[in-house]
């Protein structure tokens, strides 16, 4: 996504006060595994748009969907009859999640052109990351990623990321971390020795602030892309 | 009487004996009875029928080495026969578990199986009592090494060998693609080339442990050539085959998640494709094979993850071959070789040359016809190509087996 589309739809979701301009038509959802946060900020997203909740694609101007395999919002976007907005889409990209990170360092910086924002854990089995990684670069932040060699997908550094195993190292004079959480249970023995490795090894202190994204700003960026997509739908 | 057919004003191929020349075939039932530039100069004899080819090419009946019925789950594909007749392919070898096609129109020869899947030696000497050329598990590698060498041991006191699917499953397991940068960017696990030298290897011990004929199928990496090109030189008697996909396409055809283009190994990045063609042309490969794999269209719709993997091929070999004759990376002699009498050799077949009292087969083509790949008008049944839409040249025009004609182009 070009620089100047995700910096209008970072401007749509900082804008609180819309018109409810979905106000009349419907919006599905569709999430296979259940999310609670996901859940919570579609239903205020569909608040802030005015929109009600379609029960199938059929009646719906648009929809947010999230698909468990790689690939899958792809398809689905290639079969549905209406504009399709990614909420993940397997491991590998979760923009609005992504989005909502982006705002909140925007929020917190002003800009992120030339921040230093590390992006931290679970790279791997985190859409969220590579959707981050694109996005700032594509906003001209530098991105490093900060974890150990099992959790780092081959060759990610051809994505625009400074590959750093040591929180030591990557994390010098670094303006922000994005952290994304380990599955102990799924990645224990296979990704990672232990947890008390982890942690000792691996785990970000707090000396860079840590930036989280709250329900209401992933509200506002659903809110945001559901304008985005259904605007070009009209147009 | 026996059907005697002139096949004139052709351009004949012979990659076996190196003719290359103008002139006529006589055919005699289902055998070549007389061929070469100067015969029937002064025209053809009462009694004989003639066929004006007018410069077109005329090759031994290509041989596919490789070709699946259906998709092992119960798919199979009635019209697998004639869309290799359409292909100008004269010989089919069918993956287990099929062995033989209703009403085929070309000449159906079979593998069988090496293991029963779980470990176990499958049947191998009731198989080859019934014709089967070699054995395989088909797309799934034999891994274990100690089966392996069973399996080896077996098949060579029946005087058969072995296919390898080359792939070592714990570094493929849950692979979609190439691993690499193109994988990363999609977001799906890769399989690493390593996956599949690294059998190859191994196997490569077991030959000098076992004494066994190996053939390894469809390489896709230089790292499988290199190491294959060295066990020649040292002597063993190891051969291969890649398919058109690996010297053709390259991983990024796979980019927006095309499902017709996931294939078993996987597409590979453009040094691994560069390679396969030297591969080709220095000869370590000895046949190129269409691995044909038909599947149902909803095997293929589905998210990438859930797509069956395989392409079918066999409509698309020949020109797909011929692509590197037009781009000066091999001569037409060699190309057609790899088609006709490289299989023919490593399968122990007397076919896939011309020559007086040589079966029949032939392959009638024009190498200069340009066109476009539409699977819409597949004689197959199954229509995953992602070659769909490429212009290529050249095609068949005439598919003769045993003398009697089983396709012409109408067009």
């Amino acid at each position: 996504m070009p620089a100047a589309e995700l910096t209008a739809l970072l401007d749509r979701a900082d804008t609180p006060a819309m018109e409810r301009p979905l106000a009349g038509a419907m919006v599905a959802g569709l999430f296979p595994a259940p999310s609670e946060p996901l859940d919570d900020a579609f239903a205020a997203a569909l608040d802030m748009t005015g929109a009600a909740r379609a029960e199938n694609l059929s009646q719906a101007v648009a929809a947010v969907a999230r698909h468990p395999q790689v690939g899958g919002v792809a398809w689905l976007a290639r079969n549905a009859p209406c504009p399709i907005v990614s909420a993940g889409d397997g491991d590998h990209e979760n923009p609005i999640q992504a989005l909502a990170d982006v705002q909140e360092l925007r929020r917190r910086f002003g800009t992120v052109r030339g921040l230093v924002v590390i992006l931290a854990g679970d790279i791997a089995h985190h859409g969220s990351a590579f959707s981050a990684i694109h996005m700032l670069n594509a906003l001209g932040a530098f991105v490093r990623v900060v974890a150990p060699p099992t959790l780092l997908p081959p060759e990610i550094d051809r994505l625009g990321a400074e590959v750093f195993i040591s929180p030591v190292d990557g994390l010098r004079g670094a303006d922000a971390v994005l952290r994304y959480p380990l599955d102990l249970e799924r990645s224990l023995g296979t990704l990672v020795p232990s947890a008390r490795e982890y942690e000792a090894l691996y785990e970000i202190g707090d000396a860079v602030p840590l930036v989280q994204t709250t329900s209401a700003s992933l509200a506002a960026v659903i809110a945001a892309c559901l304008i985005h997509v259904t605007g070009e739908a009209a147009r | 009487m026996t059907r005697r057919i002139a096949y004139r004003h052709a351009r004949l191929l012979d990659p076996a004996s190196g003719l290359d020349t103008v002139g006529t075939v006589l055919t005699e039932g289902g055998v070549i009875a007389d061929l070469g530039a100067g015969l029937f100069a002064d025209g053809v004899p009462d009694g004989i029928e003639t066929i004006d080819l007018r410069g077109l090419c005329l090759a031994p009946g290509l041989i596919d080495m490789r070709v699946a019925a259906g998709d092992g789950h119960g798919y199979v594909d009635e019209d697998t026969a004639r869309s290799a007749a359409a292909g100008g392919v004269t010989s089919i070898v069918l993956l287990p578990p099929h062995t033989s096609l209703r009403h085929s129109p070309v000449r159906v020869f079979h593998y069988a199986g090496a293991t029963t899947g779980t470990g176990a030696l499958a049947e191998m000497g009731l198989a080859a009592q019934v014709g089967a050329l070699a054995f395989t598990d088909g797309a799934n590698a034999i891994a274990d090494a100690a089966v392996m060498v069973r399996v080896m041991r077996y098949a060579a006191a029946l005087g058969r060998f072995v296919i390898q699917h080359p792939e070592e499953p714990s570094l493929a397991a849950g692979g979609q693609m190439n691993a690499g940068e193109v994988a990363t960017r999609m977001g799906l696990p890769g399989i690493p080339a390593q996956a599949e030298v690294i059998p190859i290897e191994r196997d490569l011990r077991l030959v000098e442990l076992t004494g066994a004929r190996l053939h390894i199928a469809h390489v896709s990496t230089g790292a499988a050539v290199d190491v294959i090109r060295d066990a020649k030189r040292r002597g063993l008697p190891v051969t291969c085959d890649t398919a058109p996909a690996y010297f053709a396409l390259t991983e990024t055809d796979v980019m927006g998640y095309r499902t017709v283009a996931k294939l078993s190994p996987p597409l590979r990045d453009e040094m691994e494709r560069r390679a396969i063609v030297e591969g080709l042309a220095d000869g370590t490969i000895d046949a190129i094979a269409s691995d044909h794999q038909p599947h149902p269209a909803a095997a293929k719709d589905v998210p990438f993850p859930e797509a069956a993997s395989g392409i079918v091929g066999l409509e698309t070999l020949l020109p797909l071959t011929l692509e590197m004759v037009q781009n000066g990376k091999l001569p037409m002699l060699d190309a057609l070789g790899l088609l006709t009498a490289g299989p023919a050799r490593l399968l122990g077949l007397e076919l896939g040359r011309l020559a007086k009292g040589a079966t029949a087969d032939l392959t009638i083509f024009d190498p200069d016809w340009l066109w476009r790949v539409d699977v819409g008008r597949f004689a197959s049944g199954s229509r995953n190509s992602p070659f769909d839409r490429r212009p290529v040249t050249g095609r068949a025009i005439r598919t003769v087996v045993a003398g009697e004609t089983v396709f012409t182009l109408d067009a």
